[in-house]
């Protein structure tokens, strides 16, 4: 049966949503992920060894909050792709073997709050981060579960070179060429007025 | 030769080639690049939580 429109929940606005880096203090006995693929792995993950990977620097974990409950959490860390993982023009224009990224390593969503805009928040807060944060970023990068691979490439990522035959395929969202594109319709938006 | 890629679906012929030639020269959409703004937004919005 289709859904309603009744039946559709509404999005949480982005201003009632806030992150907060992960601390022992968090309680997560309540979070939960869902039973689909990868779900208990996500789970598995924030509530068993997202805390001591922080904690080793290999990767920083924010709770998404709403309402004073965690809703979702994302988990960036610094990485690289290798020119030849990406496309021919990246081989040419510069001379460096490999590109600055961030990686998202985890993002997930709770259960009972899927469909609320909570993950294209955290992923929005993702390419924020990559465009205007403190250190030189080009790409962003995601090693998506199958069921999350339209999400990212909705939101303009696309395979990199050598994992188009991997099912399903490391996805990268070039920011660089946000930026010239944003900035080049900037520009012209303004000539037009 | 346009090869024939995995993405969910298998895509060939004037399919592939389309999706190729939107890689190679890959563009934004409106709504990606509002979206684009939109991070920012989030973002600098966010910036004192972090």
């Amino acid at each position: 049966m289709e859904p309603t429109a009744d039946s559709i929940p509404d999005p949480i606005p982005h201003t009632e949503l806030s992150t907060e880096l992960l601390s022992a203090e968090h309680d997560l006995t309540c979070f939960y992920i869902g039973d689909e693929p990868g779900d208990k792995d996500l789970e598995d993950f924030i509530k068993t060894h997202a805390l001591q990977e922080q904690e080793d620097l290999i990767g920083k974990t924010r709770v998404c909050l709403w309402n004073g409950e965690i809703v979702g959490f994302i988990t960036l860390a610094a990485s690289s792709i290798r020119k030849d993982n990406l496309h021919r023009r990246y081989q040419t224009v510069r001379g460096y073997p490999v590109y600055p990224c961030i990686l998202i390593g985890r993002l997930a969503v709770a259960k009972n709050k899927r469909d609320r805009d909570i993950g294209s928040f955290l992923l929005d807060l993702a390419i924020g981060i990559a465009f205007d944060g403190p250190v030189g970023c080009m790409l962003l990068r995601v090693d998506p579960k199958e069921n999350s691979v339209n999400f990212y490439t909705k939101a303009g990522f696309v395979p990199m070179e050598k994992e188009k035959t991997r099912n399903p395929p490391g996805l990268f969202l070039d920011i660089a060429k946000v930026k010239k594109v944003w900035c080049d319709s900037r520009l012209n938006s303004d000539h037009t007025k | 030769m346009i090869k024939p890629m995995r993405l969910h679906v298998d895509l060939k012929g004037e399919d592939a080639k389309v999706f190729q030639n939107n890689r190679d020269n890959q563009t934004f959409t409106p709504q990606q690049l509002a979206r684009f703004e939109r991070a920012r937004k989030v973002y600098k919005e966010h910036l004192h939580e972090f």
